[in-house]
């Protein structure tokens, strides 16, 4: 219940950055415009009338040297004392020039004015700002600003003319600065570069000691500034350069695990405890774990730490990063809140429409309901009272969907778009009451660790899927065998499967004494393929539908074609993903 | 009505050839009163032409667009303006051939042929409307495939088969992604010259509204299409769903205001309550802020 709570509090809030956002664009007349400012009340509700300033602002002057003036300030140290004498001036000319095509302007200003007078806006502290913008809104409601002359003068050139252009504003702007203020260019950033070499110093010596540490194979604290996201520190780093991507950050995969006898405890300290008991798990090994995957084991969690592995510290470690993960993935949802809102809605009708349409009903011939006046000679003739047509309702049939996330390393640089992914298709299909299970699935020393975030019944824990976090290997085929393994013990009569994937099956164990790869592990590239196709096709042969919604890069395209035939979906563009994921579904569903 | 398109500036050329069109085939006196009246002009002349010009070919067209771009305005407008008979048949799940057709039916005892609108349609030389076209099933419609292509025939088994009257045309309708509509197959399409419907500008917005209420302030003719604009827009981004982008709804709220309702409660019926999301609601009050004051009473948005 926490958990769900901070998730809606955190929302109100996106709501009103989303709303103040709304109000500029709505100005501006331009949704691209990224504001730099935005203002909201004590409550932390959006301002009406000073947003739209903002916005019309940017549409009315040029934006472009705006935002350089802006910039320029901003090397002093007081900037935001200037920002804000200049948005007085600003809010002035905007005004004028905006009341000519909104005659509403003018109430609008007039409540925003009393507000600011009778305190409920807050002012800052420093007097002089407050003076004049006391002054200012003082004259905009026709009263007479009792204030010191200097004040005065200042509001005068400050209040811009409305023919004035972006150039003119600047060079008066620039004159009231020398004239009254002492402008410090440059003692801003001059502080900025003091803190910056600090930061680099820092950094510097922090590189070396990782360095040393890497080879003592020691400290996860270290690690996680580096983005590494590997289970353990090892000798053996595999790098993995991310074509465009500036930082050129490194993933850092360990392919080289130690064999240990606390396997499965050093499991459970990664990802949780096992919501199966030994006994249970090995059983299930022994029916699933066969062929290609002969050697692998299965970990089946909720993600949940019980009191034992909790005092561990790596298991408080890693609870630690996971959360900061759902931090990251929660923030990354509502800072596009709107849009993913809009895709639940979208793909929530796409799913109600067409099971509306295609399980529509059928007309039986009866004894009753609508007269049928082809069937009428019949009655007369033939004594057949069945001349009536009657509706039948189709049944829907029980539809059960599982949707299982890829969540290898691979995917560690979208693991925020994929959990909303995941989350909006989950929430979709909930609000049309199609039981949704939610599982991700990825390898670790052997082990392909399955966790479930939320199953058929728990309608109010999509939340959950936010937990998602990308770590290790993947082995493809098994995650899919123990997918449909799980969903033939379910009774619905149509089970779909939608995998979110990369289509890059990759589990290699290596040798840590030689390196070399013994052959019946290796679960990379075409073998890896040709076995995720195979588990595939086996699914569709028993009756389940599988699609995959594919997250990976260009290169990958041929594989995802490989193992899922013409059942998959790329989405270029997120704005477009409820609208591609609405179609495939729908064609899935008129199929079933 | 032709002086109409001379005024939206359609080429005198098109409209010749309409006249001669209509010179060309005449209506039966009783079916004089098939002939619609239509409340609303459309206004767009790039749609006009582009409409005139195929039904002047013998081509059937396909209006598609969402929800008021004018679709039923104009296959009204353009029946007037051939000055053909109009047969109106909407589309639904269950439509099938005996409801376009015909079907047999019981009289005096007897089993005869009863007309349905597509053949009364092909028989009279009329305007064929097939309203919201993709709310039928596909396979029901195949029935339709020899009428709309170029064979021009309707054959009944077991009864008649006759050929279109020569000045029959067929204006189909829809609204992709509508709840309860399917994709169009391919058959069907290809049968159709398909117009895309653009919403309205806000110049033909300003005259629509300018015909509807010849009484209303140019200030506040300006506030309403700016923010229906402004609607747009924001949809247009996807910051809103298209629920509250809807004309009808703001005639039908300037209406209420004519009859003294105050502005903002209108708007609240006419748009905002369109959406069923609070968030969305709040987004659509601010755009409805920044345009229309509190408490704006009618004599202020009418003249007299």
């Amino acid at each position: 219940m926490k958990e769900m709570k901070f998730l809606r509090t955190d929302m109100t809030q996106a709501n009103e950055k989303k709303r103040a956002l709304n109000i500029i664009w709505n100005g501006a007349e331009d949704y691209s415009f990224q504001s730099e400012f935005a203002v909201y009340d004590e409550n932390g509700k959006a301002g009406l009338y000073i947003n739209y300033i903002i916005g019309a602002a940017y549409k009315y002057y040029d934006g472009e040297i705006l935002k350089d003036f802006f910039n320029y300030l901003r090397t002093d140290s007081d900037h935001e004392f200037y920002e804000q004498l200049t948005w007085i001036g600003l809010e002035n000319s905007t005004y004028h020039k905006g009341i000519k095509e909104r005659p509403v302007l003018k109430k609008l200003r007039e409540n925003y004015s009393k507000k600011v007078l009778s305190g409920e806006i807050t002012l800052f502290e420093r007097a002089i700002l407050n003076e004049i913008k006391l002054a200012h809104y003082k004259r905009v409601l026709g009263e007479k600003p009792r204030t010191e002359a200097r004040i005065l003068d200042i509001l005068n050139e400050l209040e811009f003319d409305e023919h004035m252009d972006t150039q003119q504003i600047i060079v008066r702007m620039n004159e009231i600065i020398k004239k009254y203020f002492k402008f410090r260019a440059g003692s801003y950033e001059f502080q900025l570069d003091n803190h910056k070499e600090k930061k680099k110093a820092d950094t510097e010596e922090f590189y070396e000691e990782k360095k040393e540490n890497a080879e003592e194979d020691s400290g996860y604290s270290l690690m996680k500034d580096l983005i590494v996201e590997s289970a353990e520190t090892t000798r053996d780093f595999y790098f993995e350069q991310v074509e465009n991507k500036k930082n050129d950050n490194l993933i850092i995969r360990k392919l080289n695990f130690k064999k240990a006898k606390t396997d499965r405890n050093y499991i459970e300290k990664y990802y949780g405890v096992s919501i199966l008991p030994e006994h249970k798990i090995s059983s299930l090994e022994k029916s699933i774990c066969v062929g290609n995957h002969k050697k692998a084991q299965l970990h089946i969690t909720r993600g949940e730490f019980d009191a034992a592995t909790l005092n561990d510290v790596d298991a408080a470690y890693n609870k630690k990063v996971a959360n900061e993960q759902k931090e990251s993935n929660i923030k990354y949802y509502n800072d596009n809140y709107a849009r993913n809102n809009n895709s639940i809605k979208n793909l929530t009708n796409k799913i109600r429409n067409t099971m509306m349409v295609n399980f529509d009903s059928d007309f039986v011939r009866s004894d009753y309901g609508k007269i049928d006046a082809t069937k009428v000679w019949r009655s007369i003739h033939i004594n057949d009272s069945k001349i009536f047509s009657r509706e039948m309702k189709n049944d829907i049939g029980n539809i059960t969907v599982d949707i299982l996330l890829d969540c290898s390393a691979s995917q560690y640089e979208r693991q925020e778009i994929i959990a909303a992914q995941g989350y909006i298709i989950a929430e979709s299909l909930t609000r049309c009451q199609i039981p949704v299970k939610v599982y991700s699935f990825c390898s670790l020393r052997g082990y392909t660790i399955i966790n479930i975030f939320r199953d058929y019944e728990e309608t109010d824990k999509n939340e959950r899927i936010f937990s998602y976090r990308a770590s290790g290997c993947n082995r493809d085929g098994l995650a899919i065998r123990t997918s449909l393994y799980m969903m033939e013990k379910e009774q619905s009569e149509n089970k779909i499967l939608i995998v979110l994937s990369d289509c890059k099956p990759n589990d290699i164990e290596t040798n840590p004494g030689t390196g070399i790869i013994p052959k019946q592990t290796e679960y990379s590239g075409i073998r890896g393929v040709n076995d995720t196709a195979y588990e595939v096709k086996k699914g569709i042969m028993n009756g389940s539908t599988i699609m995959c919604v594919f997250t990976g890069e260009d290169e990958d395209l041929p594989s995802a074609k490989k193992i899922y035939g013409h059942n998959f979906v790329r989405i270029s563009y997120l704005e477009r993903f409820a609208d591609i994921v609405g179609v495939m579904l729908q064609n899935q569903l008129k199929n079933l | 009505m032709l002086e109409f398109l001379r005024k939206e500036g359609i080429s005198e050329n098109l409209i010749m050839e309409i006249e001669k069109f209509r010179k060309f085939y005449k209506v039966e006196p009783n079916l004089q009163y098939r002939i619609p009246q239509p409340k609303y002009s459309y206004y767009g002349r790039d749609v006009w032409e582009q409409a005139i010009t195929a039904l002047l070919c013998g081509e059937n067209i396909l209006l598609v667009g969402s929800k008021a771009t004018g679709k039923n305005v104009l296959a009204e407008n353009l029946a007037l303006v051939f000055g053909r008979p109009k047969w109106d048949i909407s589309f639904h799940m269950n439509t099938d051939s005996s409801t376009l057709i015909g079907t047999d039916t019981f009289e005096n005892g007897q089993v005869v042929f009863r007309e349905g609108p597509i053949y009364e349609c092909a028989k009279w030389g009329g305007f064929g409307v097939l309203d919201e076209i993709n709310m039928a099933k596909n396979d029901s419609m195949s029935v339709l495939h020899a009428t709309l292509d170029y064979r021009r025939i309707i054959d009944v088994p077991g009864y008649d088969k006759i050929a279109l009257h020569d000045a029959v045309r067929f204006i189909a309708t829809m609204n992709y992604g509508y709840a309860g509509t399917r994709e169009l197959n391919e058959a069907l399409t290809s049968r159709f010259m398909v117009i895309n419907m653009p919403s309205i500008s806000s110049g033909n917005l300003r005259k629509l509204l300018l015909k509807e209420f010849p009484n209303i302030n140019q200030e506040y003719l300006e506030q309403f299409t700016g923010l229906f604009r402004d609607l747009k827009l924001k949809s247009d981004n996807s910051e809103i769903s298209t629920k509250s982008v809807d004309l009808r709804g703001l005639i039908s709220a300037i209406n209420l205001m004519d009859k003294d309702l105050e502005a903002k409660k209108a708007l609240n019926m006419g748009i905002t309550n369109k959406s069923f999301d609070d968030f969305e609601r709040k987004l659509i009050q601010d755009v409805i802020d920044l345009r229309i004051p509190d408490k704006l009473e009618r004599n202020e948005i009418f003249k007299d």
